[in-house]
C-alpha cells in the first residue's frame, strides 16, 4: 500500500468519524429539546385549567360557569383526540376547583406548572381569580388561553402570555350604553356592582361609555361578593328613577336585586354582562324567585357568542352534536358554547404551531392568526401587539320560555 | 538614597495608607449598614408571619400562597422568594413557578424557642444559582410554633450598593496615588534642582576654582540662605587670597 492511499484512507475514516460524531450529537441534541417542552410528549399535550366547578361551603354558588365551561371545552377536545389528536398527540385537559376563590386559583395554577407541568394554561373562570394568576403565568412564560372574564386587566396593560378569546366588558358595557342611550333615548343610567376586580371593571367600562356621550351614573351602589345583600343597593338605586340598571355579579344575587327591585315597584331595564351564565341566570329569575314574567322582555344580557340553540352557525351545530354525544345531560348554553369556542382557537394554534410543539411556537402560532374563521360569524385576531381575539357583542333577553334568547338591537 | 526619591516614598506611602485607612472606614461603615438592613428587613419579614400565622395553624396553603405571592410582587426588586415550612419540616406553600430548589428544600426546621427572634444565613453560589440572604423567622400561634417563614432577600439589593460605593472607594485611592506621585515630581524638582546647582558650584570650588559663578537661587528659604553664605564664603576667600 502506497503512503498516499494510506493518507486518504485515514482521511475518509477520519471524515466519517466526524460526521456521524456529529450527527450523533445534533440526534441527541434535538432529543434533548423535545423532552425539554414541558406538557408535550410524542403522545400527549397536556393543559390545564382552574375554574369554579363546585359550590364552597359558604357563599354564591358559581359552579355553573366553571363545568359548562369545561364541558364545552372537553367536547370539542374529545372529539379531535377520538379522530387522532394533532400531530398524532391527545389533548389531555387537567381541570381544578377554585369555587371561584382567587387563593385557590393562586394554589391551582402553581400546581399546574410546578407538578403537573402543564403545557399551557386554559379555561380560566371569573376576574378575581384570573388577575390573581397574571404574576405567576408573567413568571413562568406560560401561556394562558382563553378566559371567561372580558377583565381589562387582562388586557391592558398588555399582557404577553395571556390570550383572551372573548371580547372585552368595556366592549359589552360600550354596546350596551349605546342600546340604551342612542337607541332607546334613556337619560339616566345606574349601576349595581359586585365589589371586587369583576364589578369594578365593568363600573369603568360603564362610566367610560356614558362619559363619551356627556352622562354620568345617575346612581352607583354596590354589594359584597359572595352574598345576597343587595337591599342597600336598592334603596340608592331606586330613588334615582334610573331607566335602566347595569348589573355586574353572578346570577344569585342579581336575580334577587331583579325582584325585589320589581317588587318595590322600580321597573327599568336590567342588563348584565356575559360572565353572568345566562341559563342560570334565567333558572334564578324564573324559578327561584319568580320574577314577574311581564317584565322578562326588560331584562338583557349581552354576550360574546351566538346562541347556542342557533342553526346558523357551523360551529354551534358542532357544538349541539357534540355535546349531545358527551355531555347528554348538559342543555345548550352560551357558557359552554364559550368553552367549546375556545378549544377550537386552542386546536386551530396548536396545528398551526406544527409537529415541533414548543411555547413558543404556539405563542407564534397563535400571534399569527388573522382573520381565521371559527364559525361564530366572527372572526379571530391576534397579533403580537393585541391579544384580544374576537371582537363582536350579541343582545339577547328573557323570552316568554325563560330563555335568553338573540334580538337584533 | 537620594533625596528625591525619598520625598516621592515618603509622599506615596503617605498616601496608600490614607487611601487603605479609607477604605477600611468606608467597608466598616457600610458593612455595619448592611448588619442593619438585615435587622430592619428581619422585622419586616416578623411582620409578615404574624400577618400568616392563621393560614399555616390552619393548613390553608393556598391562602398562604396568595398572600405570599401578593408579598413578593411587592417586593420585586428585593426578594428571591417566600418559602414556608410546616412543624414536620416540609414545604407548606412558596413562592416558585418551578419547584423549589434542593438548597432551600433541605433546611432544617428550627425551633427558635426563645433564643434569636430570627436567623440570618448567606447563600452564595448554591449550584441553583441562588446568591441571597436567608432570613427565616418563627410562625406563632400565641406561644406555639406553627411553622418557619423563609425570606431570601437579593445579595445584590442588600450589598450591591455598598460594593460599589467600596469600589469607588477604591478606584478613587488609586487616582489619588497617581496623581502624588505626579505632585511628588514636580515639587522635588523645585526643591532638588537648586540643591543639584549648589553641589556643583560647590564642588567647582573644592576643585580650586574659586571664580565660580554660583547660581541665582530665588527660593527665599535655607538653600537660598546657604546659596548666600557660600557666596560670602567665597567672596571673603577670594579678598583674603588678593591680600595675602
Amino acid at each position: 500500500m502506497t503512503s498516499k492511499t494510506t493518507k486518504i484512507i485515514i482521511a475518509t475514516v477520519a471524515v466519517l468519524i466526524v460526521g456521524v460524531g456529529a450527527f450523533l450529537m445534533l440526534g441527541n441534541k434535538q432529543k434533548v429539546e423535545k423532552v425539554a417542552v414541558p406538557g408535550v410528549t410524542d403522545t400527549e399535550i397536556l393543559v390545564g385549567s382552574s375554574a369554579a366547578l363546585s359550590k364552597p361551603a359558604n357563599g354564591t354558588d358559581s359552579s355553573f360557569l366553571g363545568t359548562q365551561t369545561i364541558h364545552g371545552s372537553q367536547a370539542y377536545i374529545n372529539d379531535i383526540n377520538e379522530k387522532g389528536g394533532i400531530n398524532g398527540r391527545k389533548i389531555k385537559l387537567i381541570s381544578y376547583d377554585d369555587q371561584y376563590d382567587p387563593a385557590q386559583t393562586v394554589g391551582n395554577t402553581q400546581k399546574l406548572i410546578t407538578q403537573d407541568g402543564v403545557f399551557t394554561l386554559f379555561d380560566y373562570v371569573g376576574t378575581p381569580t384570573s388577575v390573581k394568576a397574571i404574576d405567576l403565568v408573567n413568571s413562568a412564560k406560560v401561556p394562558l388561553l382563553g378566559l371567561f372574564t372580558g377583565a381589562e386587566a387582562l388586557r391592558s396593560p398588555f399582557q404577553p402570555y395571556i390570550f383572551n378569546v372573548r371580547d372585552s366588558y368595556y366592549n359589552e358595557t360600550e354596546d350596551a350604553v349605546a342600546y340604551f342611550v342612542d337607541k332607546l333615548g334613556f337619560k339616566k343610567i345606574a349601576v349595581m356592582y359586585q365589589q371586587d376586580a369583576f364589578g369594578e371593571t365593568v363600573l369603568a367600562g360603564t362610566q367610560i361609555a356614558l362619559k363619551k356621550r356627556g352622562m354620568e351614573p345617575v346612581a352607583i351602589d354596590s354589594f359584597i361578593r359572595g352574598t345576597l345583600n343587595v337591599e342597600k343597593a336598592l334603596d340608592t338605586i331606586k330613588d334615582s328613577e334610573a331607566e335602566a340598571v347595569i348589573m355586574v355579579g353572578t346570577y344569585s344575587p342579581l336575580a334577587k336585586f331583579v325582584k325585589i327591585s320589581n317588587d318595590a315597584g322600580f321597573k327599568p331595564y336590567f342588563h348584565t354582562v356575559s360572565f353572568v351564565g345566562s341559563e342560570a341566570y334565567a333558572k334564578e329569575l324564573t324559578q327561584t324567585w319568580k320574577v314577574d314574567p311581564s317584565q322578562y322582555n326588560k331584562i338583557i344580557v349581552t354576550q360574546v357568542v351566538p346562541s347556542p340553540s342557533s342553526e346558523e352557525f357551523a360551529t354551534v351545530k358542532e357544538y349541539q352534536t357534540l355535546i349531545k354525544k358527551y355531555y347528554p345531560q348538559d342543555t345548550f348554553n352560551y357558557t359552554a358554547l364559550e368553552g367549546f369556542v375556545n378549544a377550537k382557537v386552542l386546536v386551530k394554534a396548536l396545528e398551526l404551531a406544527g409537529k415541533d410543539l414548543t411555547r413558543e411556537s404556539f405563542i407564534t402560532a397563535l400571534e399569527s392568526m388573522q382573520n381565521v374563521d371559527i364559525g361564530i360569524g366572527k372572526m379571530v385576531n391576534f397579533s403580537s401587539t393585541q391579544h384580544g381575539g374576537l371582537r363582536g357583542i350579541f343582545f339577547s333577553k328573557l323570552s316568554p320560555e325563560g330563555n335568553f334568547t338573540i334580538f337584533n338591537q | 538614597m537620594k533625596l528625591k526619591y525619598k520625598i516621592v516614598s515618603s509622599f506615596i506611602v503617605v498616601i496608600v495608607l490614607m487611601a487603605i485607612a479609607s477604605v477600611i472606614s468606608t467597608s466598616y461603615v457600610l458593612g455595619k449598614r448592611t448588619d442593619d438592613d438585615i435587622q430592619k428587613k428581619a422585622a419586616t419579614v416578623a411582620t409578615l408571619s404574624e400577618k400568616i400565622y392563621k393560614s399555616v395553624a390552619d393548613k390553608d396553603s393556598n391562602a398562604l400562597t396568595l398572600v405570599l405571592f401578593d408579598e413578593k410582587k411587592a417586593r420585586l426588586d428585593e426578594v428571591e422568594y417566600y418559602v414556608v415550612f410546616n412543624p414536620e419540616g416540609n414545604v407548606m406553600a412558596h413562592t416558585y413557578v418551578t419547584p423549589v430548589p434542593k438548597t432551600l428544600k433541605d433546611f432544617e426546621y428550627r425551633d427558635f424557642g426563645t433564643s434569636a427572634p430570627y436567623e440570618v444565613k448567606q447563600i452564595k453560589n448554591s449550584s441553583e444559582g441562588l446568591d441571597v440572604y436567608d432570613i427565616s423567622v418563627p410562625i406563632k400561634e400565641g406561644i406555639k410554633q406553627v411553622g418557619v417563614l423563609h425570606v431570601g432577600v437579593k445579595s445584590d439589593y442588600l450589598v450591591g450598593l455598598q460594593n460599589k460605593l467600596i469600589n469607588l472607594s477604591m478606584l478613587f485611592s488609586v487616582l489619588l496615588g497617581f496623581l502624588a506621585i505626579l505632585i511628588a515630581s514636580l515639587l522635588t524638582h523645585f526643591i532638588v534642582k537648586p540643591i543639584k546647582e549648589l553641589t556643583v558650584a560647590v564642588n567647582r570650588i573644592t576643585n580650586g576654582e574659586f571664580d565660580v559663578v554660583l547660581p541665582d537661587i530665588k527660593t527665599k528659604d535655607e538653600i537660598q540662605e546657604l546659596n548666600s553664605s557660600i557666596e560670602m564664603l567665597v567672596t571673603g576667600y577670594n579678598m583674603l587670597r588678593k591680600k595675602g
